[in-house]
């Protein structure tokens, strides 16, 4: 099972160079390699559940010299997330692109996105990190700007600066720890890492410049108008996967590598911006006129929720009371990421039918779309977090997480949150019901609906009601 | 067999009720009072019937006030139906009294063979709301309101009693027979609660202003069986729940005493004062009503007596009915057809019979009542002579009224209708011969015989003198007040609910602006947040947030 | 295949299975359409009577599925809940009749019995709850899946009635969220269990017991539109009338308030409640819904919104029979439960079929419809003498079950009065509208009159519904003392909570 990690790797990789070989046949090879990669990926999960954490040395070099791959639940489960998300949308997208020119430039670097995601998921080192983050996000900016308009390139380009910001900061904390602690590798340093000046520089550094690239608030301006503009299938991954690929690493380095030097009140910061997300992301949703707009938004929020969580992991005493919390905290990053995809996959539908996504006109197209309204009605499920979707169970958590350690507060933001989520999505939901006939038959187009519609159930129904093996999978490696 | 004629005498009219809606059933009303004969005739006094698995358990029987009440009633239903079956004309409206008719047959019925608390109540109840449509039927203005204050009367009255009767089940630990009921007295406010209830039904004055309009303008067969048989259901509900022989309710038949005498007093100057003679009738009603609680008055506050007494006033129950019941059905037939001259007759001898003259049903009934009196009841027996000296003025001004009023037309009567109506009046003339005795039916000649004096010296007087038209279009003797009364609380409901509606539409629009300043001020507020797209605060904001997190952690808070 | 642990899951997939089939028919497959429907709901009846068997023989039907450690749903049958999956099922039938016959050339139909299904398996699911965080689960699913059918017919009005509703409803949601959240974290996962599980925890928590108490009521109460939480009822109205019926009769406002029995009964215990003074304050809210509700109807000119004031108004009975401490009083309340559930399907069903027939929508407008359509219209009356309390119709006994259960419980002095002043007033808004009906002329045209008159007065498919249902609110009355009675049935309902 540890050779899955490598071909996780490899096989995006030479797909990416495949489609830019043979333009002609891309999209074969590109749902091909998805298959394949899918298919590796739910390998490393099944290996990572039967024989627990699996690591992976390059070229034989030990940890500490050369390249490690390591995959813990955590790992696992994400990856997991990734494989099936980019395979849903980019069935889509061989729909979505009509003019061949469009497909040469998309696959190659989609298929590189992918890569990018699976290697920082996978790696062991914060140099490692350090270049998956910037391939991630030059691809991801290459991407966003495929829209082609001038609002595209405006958005793509600053997504760009504030990308390479990010970036820089973030190494500018890898070097201070390499200088203070001669080690890269995130094991030892977990081990070795000491409250100080070094540390605390270090983790301000890269903590600072990944909020910047999980666009948490106030730092989220570059969002909504880069999400928006881009094509359909890659503001879903752009929602779904990127943002939360740099919230992974803060996760890891503020849980795993710098559980000594974080303290509580350092942890309340980050909630409080994540409440502001909360409900300024909400807010911003509900006033929203494009349907992209509102989903970008969303995103804004949703990351909120995720942050929530810190002060409460550091206020719960280590123990089940803690796990609880965290798993509660991947089940909503996890559900975030199938409901975030659908929706900007159904959202894409819309716009390709209408001509438009403005929500105060969606009236007729959107009773003509019966699946795609349901795709968005059961994604809005999950993003309002009710029953039975997974995240019910993550915010439950995040409820009873409160509600044990006294922070009161935490409670009346995510309820505020999620009434407000309620009404943005009813909003768009309330369109669905008009005068316009019924068509006959539900589903019209297959390769556009299926996968919009099955990432949406995933959110919904799936990851609840078959989620208690997320807590246990986390057990593992952490 | 018992059984099933004791569930056939509510069962049969309810069963019919349903059926009436088929053309050409307009006879079928009349078979539906007989298993109550039957049942008076066959049934052994004593027989019960017990039905645990109906409603809340449910008890039938028959005991001799039983017995009786099914008597006189089921013959005044029996008459009434052959009568209406004979007058009523448009098919529909026909189809519809004959359903309420049968229905409020099934309820009367029904309470009387009935020998618990709920199964006497659910009679009671289907009986009061079925009178409903029978005072409705006519369908003018008139009768909507008469038939709207009747309906909020009785309901008023059933409220009342439905709390009574949980009450005494709570007393008595669930139990709903009689026969545990009548094992201890009720509790102080519970007999309040049935005497008011019961005595809305039985219109004790105060609490009978239902009555005389509900009897203006029902059809004939409908006041006859009103007037006759259901009027009595109050006192068969005293008689059910208040148990006599009891030494904690001398008191309370007391008051019954002064209520009674009111009420007799009441209706009989009240009717003198009517134009019309429905309302004369109506008014009488009220006043021999008060006799019957006078001695349900009488029964409470003499316990020994008891027994004795309450057999009288059952007696006099069933003259009352039939008496009153054949005047209405009587004038009923003047009020279509004018003054036949067998109905005249008929009508004369019913007059005699309610005044209580020797050789008439009343005679017997009145002295069966002072008879059972005991010796400490003397104002009663007075009280009760001078009743008999009003009624015979009332029923005299009655006959006048008649006589006045007649219409011209003289023609061909429905044959049915006179047919069972005299087949009545024979019946009141014959059975007291039946089962008085001799000296019973001489009872009462002086007061009937002064009453008659004065009527003939009246009606000389009035002959010679002009008359002068009283101001009473009402007929009510209430009327006027009341009428006001009920425009101030109109004016009042409209005024409070136009108050209502005011307040409310002014916090609606106060809310209104509220909220659409509130959404302006915020939709403000996140634009000019577009300025965050400004690099400078955005690079501000980072940098702050970066130098805010190392602080806290070098402070190591 | 263990037949104890797959019962309750049957039970609830009977509805749900055809519920998502239908969602991908063919508009125009109306056969096949019927057939899930109508089969869906006789298997379920035939499921549920085998249930009815179990349990009055004490057999234990559970199924567990872990959704987190520590968080598990439970379908479990006691007897409360078999008294709620019955009448959810019997009435399910009785309004899929109906809904296929007033939907008949309606836009949207496979939505609309998708929805539909997929809301009496909320319903049952909600009913078979073994737990706090199950309940929690199917009631916000509940909300969910009514949504579409209140907002249906896709007027302006209708989206806006939805929008309310769910305003409203998700509102309560979460603060019943954040009540259960709450109570797991002090106790743990709280199972149903007779007589309460919160009676042992130390006094300590008492305070916070207390307003967990008053969130979950909150919650719950708004869709067992306590007042001032019933906003939404009234703008719920423009739904078509199947789905006022089951809203009213059975899924919604049942549902509240049946969580508000769960809450008193099962999670707290009553004799607790009592103890934690709480039991006054509910019942003062309901005593206030019922008199509010009462009121509120008599000024209402449309027929379903006085009918829904009208529900406002009964359904508070039930809270106000678990506020009455004593066995007596909470037969009151949970055969109330049954009664208003049976009475209320009526009236509603008879409401739409005057809109469907004749297009009549207002009081004002029944002018002699007992002669055109007497059969709806003696259906209507029946129902109507029910909720005013007229025996022998089955309002009659619940009302004398509360009348009683006051008197023992020593609260006679305000029940009472609120009790017969709530009747009177019933009495004041039905009694004119069955005058009208048949003791007024016709005017001289009906306002839009869809279905000509036949034989039947208006199409099988509308008609039999309220007859039958008009029929069992007799009976449930008549024959409430036989066994398997509803009355019966909540006998048993106390004597085990109040472990007699």
């Amino acid at each position: 099972m540890t050779d899955a990690m490598i071909w996780l790797v490899a096989l995006p990789l030479a797909g990416a160079l495949a489609t830019l070989l043979l333009p002609r046949s891309a999209t074969a090879a590109a749902i091909g390699t998805g298959l394949a990669t899918t298919i590796a990926a739910g390998l490393l999960l099944f290996g990572v559940a039967t024989q627990g954490a699996q690591q992976y040395e390059i070229g034989g070099w030990t940890a500490g010299l050369g390249i490690a791959l390591r995959a813990d639940g955590l790992s696992a489960l994400l990856l997991m997330m990734t494989a099936l998300v980019v395979l849903a949308a980019s069935v889509y997208a061989s729909a979505y692109f009509k003019r061949p020119f469009e497909r040469a430039r998309f696959w190659p670097l989609w298929l590189l996105l992918w890569t990018s995601l699976n290697a920082l998921l996978l790696s062991g080192d914060l140099f490692n990190l350090y270049v998956t983050l910037e391939l991630l996000g030059l691809s991801a900016v290459a991407l966003a700007s495929l829209g082609g308009k001038h609002a595209a390139v405006e958005a793509a380009l600053r997504y760009l600066y504030v990308g390479l910001l990010g970036s820089m900061m973030f190494l500018a904390g890898v070097s201070l720890i390499y200088a203070g602690y001669g080690t890269l590798d995130l094991a030892t340093l977990a081990r070795v890492v000491e409250p100080g000046p070094v540390a605390w520089s270090a983790l301000a550094m890269m903590t600072a410049g990944l909020l910047l690239k999980t666009a948490l608030f106030p730092l989220h301006f570059w969002l909504p108008p880069a999400h928006a503009s881009a094509p359909a299938p890659v503001s879903a991954v752009l929602s779904a996967l990127v943002v939360k690929a740099a919230f992974y690493l803060v996760l890891r380095l503020w849980l795993d590598v710098f559980a000594n030097v974080v303290t509580p009140v350092a942890a309340n910061l980050l909630g409080l911006l994540g409440a502001g997300a909360v409900l300024w992301g909400s807010w911003r949703a509900l006033q929203a006129e494009r349907l992209k707009l509102l989903a970008a938004y969303s995103t804004v929020a949703q990351l909120g929720y995720l942050f929530l969580f810190f002060p409460l992991l550091l206020a719960l005493p280590p123990g089940p009371a803690r796990d609880l919390a965290a798993g509660g905290l991947v089940m909503l990053a996890l559900t975030h990421g199938f409901a975030k995809a659908g929706l900007f996959l159904a959202i894409g539908i819309i716009q390709q039918r209408c001509g438009h996504d403005t929500i105060r006109e969606l009236g007729g197209t959107a009773q003509r779309l019966p699946v795609t309204i349901f795709a968005i009605a059961l994604a809005g499920v999950a993003l309002i977090g009710l029953p039975p979707s997974g995240a019910f169970l993550g915010k439950w958590q995040l409820l009873a997480g409160a509600v044990a350690t006294g922070q009161w507060w935490w409670l009346v933001v995510t309820a505020i949150g999620s009434l407000l989520a309620a009404a943005y999505i009813f909003r768009v939901l309330g369109h669905a019901f008009g005068h316009q006939p019924y068509p006959n038959q539900p589903v019209t187009v297959a390769r556009d609906e299926w996968p919009a519609l099955l990432l949406a159930a995933m959110a919904a129904l799936v990851l609840g009601l078959a989620g208690a093996s997320v807590w246990e999978l986390l057990e593992i490696g952490t | 067999m018992n059984t099933f004629i004791l569930l056939l005498v509510w069962l049969l009219p309810l069963a019919l009720a349903l059926l009436a809606g088929q053309r050409y059933a307009g006879w079928i009303t009349v078979i539906a009072p007989l298993p109550a004969l039957l049942a008076a005739a066959v049934v052994p006094v004593g027989s019960s019937v017990s039905l645990p698995w109906l409603l809340l358990g449910v008890e039938l029987g028959l005991d001799n006030t039983g017995r009786v009440f099914l008597l006189f009633s089921g013959l005044l239903w029996l008459v009434a139906s052959l009568y209406a079956a004979g007058s009523l004309a448009n098919e529909h409206k026909a189809m519809r009294f004959r359903i309420f008719f049968l229905l409020a047959m099934a309820g009367n019925l029904g309470l009387i063979v009935a020998q618990d608390s709920v199964s006497f109540y659910l009679g009671f109840t289907l009986m009061g709301l079925a009178v409903y449509g029978l005072i409705a039927h006519p369908a003018s203005q008139h009768a909507r309101r008469a038939a709207r204050r009747y309906l909020a009367w009785t309901i008023a009255g059933e409220m009342l009693l439905f709390v009574a009767i949980v009450m005494l089940a709570m007393q008595h630990g669930g139990a709903l027979a009689f026969t545990v009921l009548q094992s201890s007295p009720p509790a102080g406010f519970v007999v309040l609660l049935l005497i008011i209830g019961f005595g809305i039904k039985l219109a004790l004055p105060g609490l009978h202003l239902w009555l005389p309009q509900a009897y203006a303008v029902a059809p004939a067969p409908a006041v006859a069986v009103m007037s006759g048989a259901m009027i009595k259901a109050g006192l068969l509900g005293w008689l059910r729940f208040l148990p006599p022989g009891d030494a904690a309710l001398v008191s309370w038949g007391q008051a019954l005493l002064v209520a009674g005498v009111t009420g007799i007093c009441f209706g009989a100057i009240a009717g003198l004062l009517q134009r019309r003679p429905r309302l004369l009738l109506g008014y009488s009603s009220i006043s021999k009503m008060g006799v019957l609680t006078s001695g349900m008055g009488a029964a409470l506050a003499w316990p020994d007596a008891a027994s004795v007494i309450i057999g009288a006033v059952v007696i006099y129950a069933a003259h009352h009915a039939l008496v009153k019941g054949a005047l209405f059905l009587g004038l009923g037939l003047v009020e279509r057809d004018g003054l036949h001259p067998w109905v005249l007759a008929g009508l004369v001898f019913l007059a005699l019979a309610l005044a209580g003259a020797p050789l008439t049903s009343g005679a017997f009934a009145k002295s069966e009542l002072t008879a059972s009196l005991p010796q400490g009841a003397q104002n009663l027996l007075f009280i009760l002579a001078t009743s008999a000296f009003a009624t015979t003025l009332l029923m005299a001004r009655f006959l006048f009224l008649v006589w006045k009023q007649r219409g011209s037309k003289t023609s061909p009567l429905p044959t049915e209708s006179l047919i069972a109506w005299l087949m009545l009046v024979a019946i009141i003339a014959i059975f007291p011969f039946a089962i008085a005795e001799a000296d019973q039916l001489m009872a009462n000649m002086v007061p009937v015989f002064l009453g008659v004096l004065l009527s003939a010296l009246v009606l000389l007087a009035a002959r010679r003198l002009p008359m002068r038209a009283t101001s009473r279009t009402h007929g009510s003797a209430t009327g006027r007040p009341v009428l006001r009364c009920r425009h101030t609380i109109r004016d009042l409901a409209r005024r409070g609910e136009l108050a209502f509606v005011t307040v409310r539409a002014t916090f609606n629009s106060w809310y209104e602006r509220t909220q659409q300043a509130v959404a302006q001020r915020l939709i403000q507020l996140s634009r000019s947040s577009d300025v965050g797209t400004r690099w400078q605060l955005a690079g501000s904001l980072w940098l702050g947030i970066g130098g805010l997190l190392l602080t806290v952690f070098i402070l190591s808070i | 295949m263990n037949w104890d642990t797959w019962l309750l899951v049957l039970v609830v997939a009977s509805s749900l299975l055809p519920g998502l089939v239908i969602f991908f028919l063919r508009e125009d497959s109306h056969r096949l359409r019927t057939l899930l429907n109508l089969a869906g709901a006789i298997f379920k009846l035939v499921l549920v009577g085998i249930l009815i068997w179990g349990v009055f023989h004490e057999h234990v039907y559970e199924t567990r599925w872990t959704l987190a450690p520590g968080l598990d749903l439970v379908l479990h049958a006691d007897t409360l809940s078999v008294l709620f999956v019955t009448l959810s099922t019997v009435l399910w039938l009785v309004t899929t009749v109906y809904a296929i016959g007033y939907l008949e050339n309606a836009a949207h139909r496979s939505r609309f019995f998708g929805f539909f299904s997929l809301c009496v398996s909320a319903t049952v699911g909600l009913a078979l709850a073994g737990n706090l965080f199950t309940f929690v689960i199917f009631f916000e699913l509940l909300t969910l899946v009514t949504y579409p059918l209140v907002a249906h017919r896709g007027t302006p009005e209708a989206v806006r009635g939805a929008r309310i509703y769910l305003t409203y409803t998700l509102g309560g949601g979460m603060l019943l969220l954040i009540g259960t959240v709450w109570l797991y974290v002090l106790a743990g996962p709280t199972a149903f269990v007779e007589g309460g599980v919160l009676s042992s925890l130390p006094a300590e928590y008492h305070p916070q017991l207390k307003m967990i108490f008053v969130l979950l009521i909150i919650g719950l109460g708004v869709k067992a539109a306590l007042v001032p939480l019933h906003g939404w009822l009234p703008h719920a109205m423009v739904a078509p009338a199947p789905v006022s019926a089951l809203l009213h009769a059975v899924a919604v406002v049942k549902a509240g308030a049946f969580g508000i029995v769960r809450v008193v009964y099962d999670v707290y215990g009553v004799n607790f409640t009592d103890q934690l003074g709480l039991l006054t304050g509910l019942g003062i809210a309901a005593a206030i819904t019922i008199v509010y509700g009462s009121v509120m109807a008599l000024f209402q000119d449309n027929l379903k919104k006085r009918l829904a004031y009208s529900t406002v108004s009964q359904v508070s009975y039930i809270a106000l029979g678990t506020a009455i401490l004593g066995p007596i009083g909470t037969i009151g309340g949970i055969v109330h439960l049954v009664h208003q559930g049976i009475m209320k399907i009526t009236l509603f069903f008879a409401a739409g079929n005057y809109a469907e027939t004749l297009g009549i929508h207002k009081v004002s407008e029944m002018n002699g419809v007992g002669r055109r359509m007497p059969a709806t219209t003696l259906a209507f009356s029946i129902a109507a003498l029910g909720m005013i309390g007229v025996p022998p119709v089955a309002g009659f006994v619940s009302k004398w079950y509360l009348g009683l259960g006051a008197l023992e419980a020593g609260m006679a002095a305000w029940v009472m009065p609120v009790l017969i002043i709530s009747s009177v007033l019933n009495a004041a808004y039905f009694l004119p509208v069955l005058y009208r009906a048949w003791f007024r002329d016709p005017g001289p045209a009906w306002p839009a009159e869809h279905i000509p008159a036949a034989r039947l007065e208006t199409s099988a498919a509308l008609l039999w519904p309220p007859v039958v249902t008009a029929i069992l609110a007799l009976a449930a009355g008549l024959f409430a003392s036989a066994p398997y009675s509803p009355l019966e049935w909540a006998t048993l309902i106390a004597e085990r909570e109040y472990g007699l």
